[in-house]
């Protein structure tokens, strides 16, 4: 036989030795043996000079081709057992991986926060902005723009709380002052909400609060009717307790609307009692509305509503009282991270 | 108010179930609080084993004393025999009977029953019994002209549901039956009977003017005043019906005289009074002012102290009534009473509001007067009541009504274009149904065209004059369930202001990093600036206060942000919550001269006690004026503001370990951002707080000022490398970080991109009075790569500031 007829036999013998084995030592063993210097392999390719000149070429192709295929699967197997290497020391790791992870403390905005700026968002993608104003009010912006007239229960002291020494400024009962400024500083068309805390003069009860929190709208605009009232608070009342809320206005009485409404709701509480909630108060801007701020009420009509930002957190969550909302008790506020 | 229904019936007969009264009442503008039944269980089956019976006989029981046996005739074809316990019961007598099967308030349903051996086959039953009050001592006799067999519940209310309506403030029309059953007739259609308003015969002696005379010296106080006279009245209990009537309404029964004057006002809206003539001193009613310090003891046994703005119905010493608010217990009608005078007047509602929220006293007849009453309708009240007095009490009117009474007005016209009711409801009603609907709310109507012209009736001239109005009234009636829902237009832009949008990052930042927010009161005790320890001439003493607080401790309006938050974390720490963190945004009130104040808005936040360690790993985060100043840092890179601390002295905060916060462009030291420290001992003391305890207080104005608005332009600090040195010395411990960093910057010039303080150490190797601070130098050009020898120079120029300017010592 000759050198040639050699190499395919010390090449299945080499790539056998690297398949059997069974550890990176056991592979160094087989390289050594068939990569080696002294490997049958190596003394072919050292031998290859001393050849027949017309021998040389072919047996040269020959055992470096068989060479590389070794290396090749010398190296594909290396990887395989340094995996498994690997994967065995990794194994025999210790860790209680039960333990608790690091930490990454969670405080919560509050409650009546987090359904202020859910309604908000839900009236800014209507194209409303938010508007501000003081809480410290005078008699103009409070009542009298607003159509509640002198003499008013609103007015009275036992209601709301005026300043010392000026009888003529009171802390705002409820957020509609803001909307007048509004419509002072401005042209139709408005479309503003003005959330914000108000002030009433009753006592601290389960659902009573001298502060609180509402959310009032205000629509003006050529030719909207009750039909866009409706279309807006039935749109607010499903984006806040869901597409399927069953609905029903009715009329009711507010001095800075005409007509007047409520927009009552079916909520099954979390005791599965189902009943009509009121949700939101709203109307007509009252024509004396408009006049108070000089807009030409046969030009421009428009709606404004309002809702208690409290009562709807209560009514979501389930709260069983209101004061729950103003002890800033972490037990309470966390609930709601 | 209760509205019986068995008394709406007598006016307009629905035919509804209450239940859907109720919701169609709803629908329609009237609010129903509850649907009650009162008595006997109202359902057919029940109501058919009630019955008239009359007594035929009433033989003493063989073997008791105390019961009699009775046959009672109740239209059947015999008597029953039916055994009775009651001492009154006799032969010839008209009663209520109940038959075997029948259920009673509370009871179980009645049976056949044998009582001592004689079977008795029904109940004759008592006031009690039914549920219309009475002592329960003997049985309720009716009137002997019954037939005998007539359904009970023909003859007494004794199933009555009763609605509990919310009546608004604007529609005192409501609190009245008769006003009641016109809402019902408006949205039903069911025929009105009209009140009766026939005058009884006046058969008492003389003329009214020769028992009273009558002067109104307060007219503005009591446009109308009208008063008749009553002779040889007899003063008694009022009928079985109508103490039923008044108690399914909510009032008392007391005697038939006032009782009278309860029903009439429940019926028709008008409160009356009716006084006893006799005790009055002489025979003049004036109607005026009261005097200052003017006393009454009125019917509730209280002593009331009226003053000027008070009107008082008085004779010739004193006052007998506040004026619609109630009246003086010594000119009352009692069981004596044979003259009473009758009085039926219109009061100004906002004074009678005025004087019963000053007295504390409310009553039937102040709630309806407060919303103002017309001056009509005391003369329909005056009529029913007058016809009751004589029919019921026994009574004879003397002939002629003391009046006061203003001249008529013609009805005010408003016109309603039916465009206009399209153009507010948003669907068009046809003007026949306009117009059917007002006139069945008891407006006249004149159609036209184009529009109606609609004259007002009196009870509804204060809530209706104007067009709008009347499209309330026809949409209200016509029904909100047509009107579809249709969104607006949509003109605005839809987003939050950039200040309004920082509260949100700010308010989620401090979220996320575990804080929580607070909601406190905005009014705080006046103390709360001793309590923080401000001085004597601290401007923040200057507080709006309120003039009618709740209570001291909710005197005045906050000008800290600080004591609400401290107040929470003390209750957190009564209750289980030795340390945490809260925060609050919210404004604090500057006076005014004008009384109004300038309202600042803050982002305040608290961070209360020693946090315990407790993960098994991560070490306890810290609680000191570090961690409070890194709260701050983080709170105002949320709106990329970088912030430049400096030492402060507020009082409430630790004297040393407190800071503010400024803008980097603010170098001369302009308006801080923001404050942080540790609070003082003292104050946590004074809130009974246990500390530690850190607050940081944002200006939310100042951050906004201070935060870019452009965006923010890239730079190229990636294809360049950037390199850092640390660079380590040792200086006297009076020396500050940030004098140090400012140094570092200075020298290093703009190819410092960054200069901080990593490390800083004390100790025995470092040398007494001296510390060991290593700063942080990032150093690169965007423009270009810079060599070892560029940075190596920047490095040593910063050294030699340092040497120079701090005295710093290399490190060894």
């Amino acid at each position: 036989m000759t050198t040639l007829d050699h190499i395919p036999a010390l090449r299945d013998a080499a790539l056998a030795a690297v398949a059997r084995a069974g550890s990176l030592a056991d592979l160094e063993e087989a390289r050594v043996a068939h990569l080696g210097r002294r490997s049958p392999l190596a003394e072919v390719l050292s031998g290859i000079g001393r050849l027949a000149p017309d021998q040389r070429g072919p047996v040269g192709k020959d055992a470096n081709a068989a060479r590389r295929a070794v290396e090749d699967a010398l190296a594909a197997r290396r990887e395989a057992l340094e995996a498994e290497e690997m994967g065995r020391l990794l194994a025999e790791d210790r860790a209680d991986v039960t333990l608790p992870g690091d930490p990454h403390p969670q405080g919560a905005l509050h409650l009546i926060t987090q359904v202020r700026t859910e309604v908000e968002d839900v009236l800014l993608a209507l194209g409303y902005a938010i508007a501000d104003g003081p809480e410290i009010e005078d008699d103009r912006h409070n009542f009298t723009a607003l159509n509640v007239p002198a003499g008013h229960p609103a007015r009275s002291s036992s209601d709301t709380f005026y300043v010392a020494g000026h009888p003529d400024v009171a802390l705002r009962p409820q957020t509609s002052p803001v909307q007048i400024r509004a419509m002072e500083a401005q042209q139709p068309p408005v479309y503003v909400i003005s959330p914000g805390a108000v002030y009433r003069r009753d006592d601290v009860d389960a659902t009573h609060s001298p502060m609180f929190h509402q959310l009032e709208g205000l629509a003006v605009d050529e030719g909207l009717s009750m039909a866009h009232l409706k279309g807006t608070l039935v749109h607010v009342a499903r984006e806040l307790l869901g597409q399927g809320i069953e609905y029903v206005l009715r009329p009711h009485f507010f001095p800075f609307t005409e007509p007047s409404v409520e927009l009552y709701v079916r909520w099954t509480d979390r005791r599965g009692r189902a009943q009509w909630l009121e949700l939101l108060g709203a109307g007509m801007v009252d024509p004396n509305v408009f006049a108070a701020v000089g807009y030409d009420p046969e030009r421009w009509t428009g709606f404004a509503f309002g809702m208690g930002l409290d009562r709807i957190a209560m009514v979501r969550h389930g709260l069983p009282d209101l004061r729950l909302l103003f002890e800033s008790d972490l037990r309470f506020l966390e609930q709601f991270a | 108010m209760r509205l019986p229904l068995s008394w709406l019936d007598e006016y307009v007969r629905h035919g509804l179930a209450p239940e859907e009264l109720a919701d169609r009442l709803a629908a329609t503008g009237t609010a129903v609080e509850a649907v009650e039944t009162l008595r006997v269980p109202p359902d057919p089956d029940n109501l058919a084993l009630f019955r008239v019976g009359r007594v035929r006989e009433a033989e003493r029981h063989p073997d008791a004393d105390r019961l009699r046996v009775c046959r009672v005739d109740l239209g059947e074809e015999a008597p029953r025999t039916i055994v009775c316990g009651a001492p009154n019961v006799a032969a010839g007598q008209a009663v209520a009977v109940a038959l075997p099967g029948a259920r009673l308030p509370g009871r179980e349903p009645l049976g056949v029953v044998r009582l001592r051996g004689v079977e008795s086959r029904g109940m004759i039953l008592s006031e009690t019994e039914l549920g219309l009050g009475g002592d329960g001592r003997g049985i309720l006799e009716l009137d002997p002209a019954l037939e005998a067999g007539r359904p009970l519940a023909e003859v007494l209310p004794i199933a009555e549901a009763v609605l509990e309506l919310d009546i608004t403030s604007n529609r005192p029309d409501c609190l009245a039956v008769h006003g009641m059953a016109r809402e019902v007739h408006a949205i039903t259609g069911a025929p009105l009977v009209p009140l009766d308003l026939t005058e009884p015969p006046a058969e008492g002696r003389g003329q009214v003017g020769d028992h009273a005379w009558l002067r109104v010296e307060a007219p503005d106080l009591c446009p109308r005043y009208m008063a008749r006279v009553f002779t040889e009245v007899r003063v008694g209990p009022s009928p079985a019906w109508l103490r039923a009537r008044l108690e399914a309404a909510g009032m008392r029964a007391i005697s038939n005289v006032v009782d009278v004057t309860n029903y009439v006002m429940l019926l028709t809206g008008q409160p009356l009074h009716a006084f006893d003539l006799d005790r009055m001193a002489g025979p003049g009613v004036v109607v005026r002012r009261a005097h200052p310090g003017e006393e009454v003891i009125t019917l509730d046994g209280q002593r009331r102290v009226m003053d000027p703005s008070m009107l008082a119905i008085c004779d010739a010493e004193r006052p007998a009534v506040i004026a619609g608010i109630m009246g003086a217990e010594d000119v009352e009608v009692s069981a004596g009473t044979t003259r009473v005078l009758l009085e039926a007047a219109t009061f100004d509602g906002p004074a009678v509001l005025t004087a019963s929220l000053a007295l504390g006293l409310r009553s039937e007849s102040s709630g309806r007067f407060e919303k103002g009453l017309p001056v009509e309708l005391p003369a329909r009240a005056m009529t029913i009541a007058s016809r009751m007095l004589v029919e019921l009490c026994g009574a004879r009117m003397v002939p002629g009504t003391l009046d006061s009474g203003p001249e008529p007005v013609a009805a005010p016209r408003v016109t309603m274009r039916h465009a206009r009711a399209e153009a507010l409801l948003g669907i068009p009603v046809p003007p026949a149904e306009s117009a059917a609907i007002l006139e069945r709310l008891g407006f006249a109507v004149t159609p036209g065209a184009e529009a109606l012209e609609v004259a007002v009736p009196p009870e509804r001239r204060r809530d209706v004059g104007r067009e709008a109005d009347l499209v309330e009234e026809v949409g209200r009636i016509h029904g909100y369930d047509r009107i579809p829902a249709v969104l607006p237009r949509i003109v605005g832009r839809g987003r939050r202001t950039a200040a309004q949008a920082l509260v949100l990052r700010l308010s989620r930042r401090a979220a996320d990093l575990g804080l929580s927010e607070a909601v406190t009161y905005r009014f705080v005790p006046e103390s709360d600036a001793d309590r923080l320890r401000l001085a004597a001439d601290d401007p923040r003493r200057e507080v709006v206060r309120l003039a009618h607080p709740l209570s001291e401790e909710m005197a005045v309006m906050r000008r800290s942000m600080l004591p609400g938050l401290l107040r929470a974390a003390a209750r957190n720490q009564r209750h289980q919550r030795p340390d945490g963190g809260l925060f609050e945004v919210g404004r604090t009130y500057a006076p005014r001269p004008d009384g109004t104040a300038e309202e600042r808005e803050w982002f305040a936040a608290l961070v209360f006690g020693a946090p315990a360690r407790d993960h098994w790993r991560v070490p306890a985060a810290a609680n000191d004026v570090w961690s409070a100043i890194g709260l701050a840092e983080t709170l105002a890179a949320a709106a990329r503001v970088r912030l430049r601390p400096e030492p402060n002295a507020a009082p409430y905060f630790h004297p040393v370990r407190q800071v503010r916060l400024l803008p980097p462009q603010a170098p001369d030291g302009g308006p801080p951002v923001a404050w942080a420290g540790e609070v003082h001992p003292l104050v946590l003391r004074g809130f009974d707080v246990t500390g530690p305890a850190t607050a940081v207080v944002v200006d939310l104005a100042a951050l906004l000022a201070a935060a870019p608005s452009e965006a923010v332009a890239f730079e190229d600090l990636l294809t360049v490398p950037v390199s850092t040195r640390d660079v380590a010395v040792v200086v006297h411990d009076t020396v500050r970080a940030a004098d140090l960093v400012a140094t570092a910057r200075a020298a290093g010039g703009p190819l410092v991109r960054e200069a901080r303080v990593f490390d800083r150490y004390a100790g025995a190797q470092v040398g007494e009075g001296l510390v060991s601070v290593a700063l942080r130098l990032t150093v690169a050009d965007p423009a270009r790569t810079l060599t070892d020898a560029e940075i190596a120079e920047v490095v040593e120029r910063v050294r030699a500031a340092l040497a120079d300017r701090h005295g710093a010592a290399a490190r060894a």
